[in-house]
């Protein structure tokens, strides 16, 4: 009886939740990744719901299908989301699922950000060899600001594209954020002015728009093929130049297993620093602004030594 | 309604893939249960798996989907043919060989990745397959295939009847670890075959399991937003512990009877300290 009664409640609760019909008057977002939920929020305010498919913890690389997932794509009006080949393990599979016409490629309600930046590490050759780069550069175009005011900028377009009505308050959220980002962007620059041409280890390369926009150096990649393990001959020429140079840490984000990195840490006394990779990574970093600063904070404390 | 109909449209292809799956894999499982080769799948699907990414070194990967699928099924085939001539051995032994090309299979994948990451998408795409991509397209392939199977099996049999499980069994696997992955099709072969263990009516209760086991655990999976497969696998081991649970209360349990319970049990609990996918 009393799981009856649990159950009785369970079922109660889905139908609540099957049925609750939602407002109409808003925009349906599904966004990829947290950093473009914080974006699109950011622009357009009380007027999105948005879902975003992945945390702060998981790999956008890969992930796992859930019904819900389906669901949520299925009742988005605007998809935005990385691109440059981040998702092709699973959004090409949740587009053909979902059926939903106003997201798929074609249309203006399917918004690639890193679409609208020039973007690094794009291969000269298209040579297997060249390890696991994507034909299509790298994908993390979120950890340059300047980048990201472009996405913006773009952003801010498309959705007047979809909701021309709606022109106003799209342009004047806009410009508040980019105001507010542009001195933003002035005030981190000042800030990370002792670490210009900085070296820095890196695990993976996650952070080479970072490095991009604030001139660090990337001086090794730690684990330069994501998933195999580098060999002996690998370390050891990380090891000898690691020696001889003044590498200041070496940086793993927050989603990484950072155990390669303490190996390398232990041998080299260098500090591993941690740093949040997009918004959510705990409890500091809940916008792009506080990403920003979180990031800057942490270089800063090892960097400066 | 409309939310329920939704969801329906969402699970009914996942559904109809896995009842497909089930089909040649509960009589396949049954055997391999019989055969005390537990681990022959993993062994098969890390072998298509290797088969592709060695492939992959010298092919494109995106363009030529019938040469790479053909390849996958010519490694499992390999594989299979060569455990098929050690079959006289003594099941520890084939164990042990079977896990030892598990492990060069597994770590044959690393050493080729490294020479080319770019065979990984692959990889992980033949290893972890995901109930819930299925489509009406890959229904369709999977009809054909099991068709197929059917069909080998058939005529096969009549000439040798182990050669033709090994065959069916290296194409069948092949095929459902890349829509459902390979702890799904673990479970899809070994548990409603121990589940029916106790069953006066074997098939009937497998069926059971199989068919309840996937049902369930879709909807589960709906009901509290998590990842299908591995829902479906701890569904499929609760529902076939009630079946055996329900089929052994009544019975006279003799002394060979728990020796058997014991065994079928730890055998059990094997599976369900496999983590989830």
């Amino acid at each position: 009886m009393h799981i009856n009664s649990k159950l009785y409640r369970v079922l109660i609760g889905l139908v609540i939740g099957l049925f609750s019909v939602k407002s109409h008057a808003v925009l349906n977002v599904f966004a990829c990744e947290p950093e473009w939920k914080a974006l699109i929020e950011i622009l357009g305010k009380e007027r999105v719901d948005v879902v975003s498919a992945t945390n702060a913890f998981q790999d956008p690389h890969y992930i796992e299908a859930r019904p819900s997932l389906i669901v949520k794509l299925r009742r988005a009006d605007f998809l935005i989301c990385t691109g440059a080949d981040l998702e092709i393990g699973w959004l090409p599979l949740l587009l053909k699922k979902s059926g939903n016409q106003k997201v798929l490629a074609t249309q203006p309600g399917h918004f690639m950000a890193s679409d609208f930046v020039k973007r690094l590490e794009i291969p000269h050759r298209h040579d297997r060899s060249d390890g696991d780069v994507h034909a299509a550069g790298n994908p993390h175009v979120h950890l340059d600001p300047q980048r990201l005011l472009l996405v913006a900028t773009e952003l801010k377009n498309r959705l007047i594209q979809v909701e021309p009505e709606h022109e106003r308050f799209y342009e004047n959220n806009y410009r508040a954020f980019k105001t507010r980002w542009l001195s933003n962007m002035d005030r981190w620059k000042q800030q990370a002015e002792p670490l210009l041409g900085k070296e820095f280890i890196v695990y993976h390369r996650n952070w080479s728009y970072l490095f991009d926009w604030l001139s660090l150096k990337e001086l090794a990649d730690l684990e330069p093929k994501p998933g195999v393990p580098p060999n002996s001959r690998y370390l050891t020429a990380l090891l000898s130049k690691t020696d001889s140079t003044q590498a200041k840490g070496i940086l793993v984000s927050n989603y990484q297993n950072p155990k390669a990195a303490h190996w390398l840490s232990e041998r080299t006394a260098l500090p591993v620093i941690t740093l949040p990779f997009t918004v959510g990574a705990n409890d500091d970093v809940q916008t792009l602004e506080g990403l920003f600063d979180a990031i800057i904070d942490q270089l800063l404390i090892n960097g400066e030594k | 309604m409309n939310e329920l109909l939704l969801y329906v449209e969402i699970l009914l292809p996942a559904l109809i893939a896995g009842l497909l799956i089930l089909l040649t894999h509960i009589p396949l499982g049954a055997k391999v249960l019989a055969k005390g080769i537990i681990f022959f799948d993993l062994a098969i699907a890390q072998l298509a798996a290797f088969g592709v990414v060695l492939s992959a070194l010298w092919l494109d990967i995106a363009q030529e989907q019938w040469l790479i699928q053909s390849i996958a099924v010519c490694t499992a085939l390999l594989g299979a043919c060569f455990l098929y001539y050690l079959r006289t051995f003594s099941v520890k032994h084939q164990e042990a060989v079977i896990g030892i090309i598990f492990l060069l299979s597994s770590t044959g994948v690393l050493l080729v990745l490294t020479k080319d990451p770019q065979a990984h998408d692959t990889f992980q795409q033949l290893m972890l397959g995901q109930i819930l991509w299925v489509g009406y397209q890959d229904i369709a392939y999977l009809m054909v295939f099991t068709t197929l199977i059917a069909f080998f099996w058939v005529v096969l049999k009549r000439w040798n009847e182990e050669m033709a499980f090994y065959v069916a069994f290296a194409l069948a696997v092949t095929m459902s670890t890349q829509f459902i992955g390979v702890y799904l099709v673990f479970a899809s072969l070994i548990i409603p075959a121990l589940g029916s263990q106790k069953a006066s009516n074997k098939w009937f209760t497998a069926s059971c399991i199989g068919v309840f086991g996937y049902l369930v655990g879709l909807l589960v999976s709906a009901l509290f937003d998590l990842p299908s497969g591995a829902l479906i696998s701890w569904c499929m081991v609760l529902i076939s512990g009630v079946f055996l649970v329900l089929n052994s209360s009544g019975s006279i349990v003799s002394v060979r009877d728990e020796g058997e319970r014991r065994r079928s049990h730890s055998n059990s609990h094997c599976i369900e300290k496999r983590p989830p996918e």
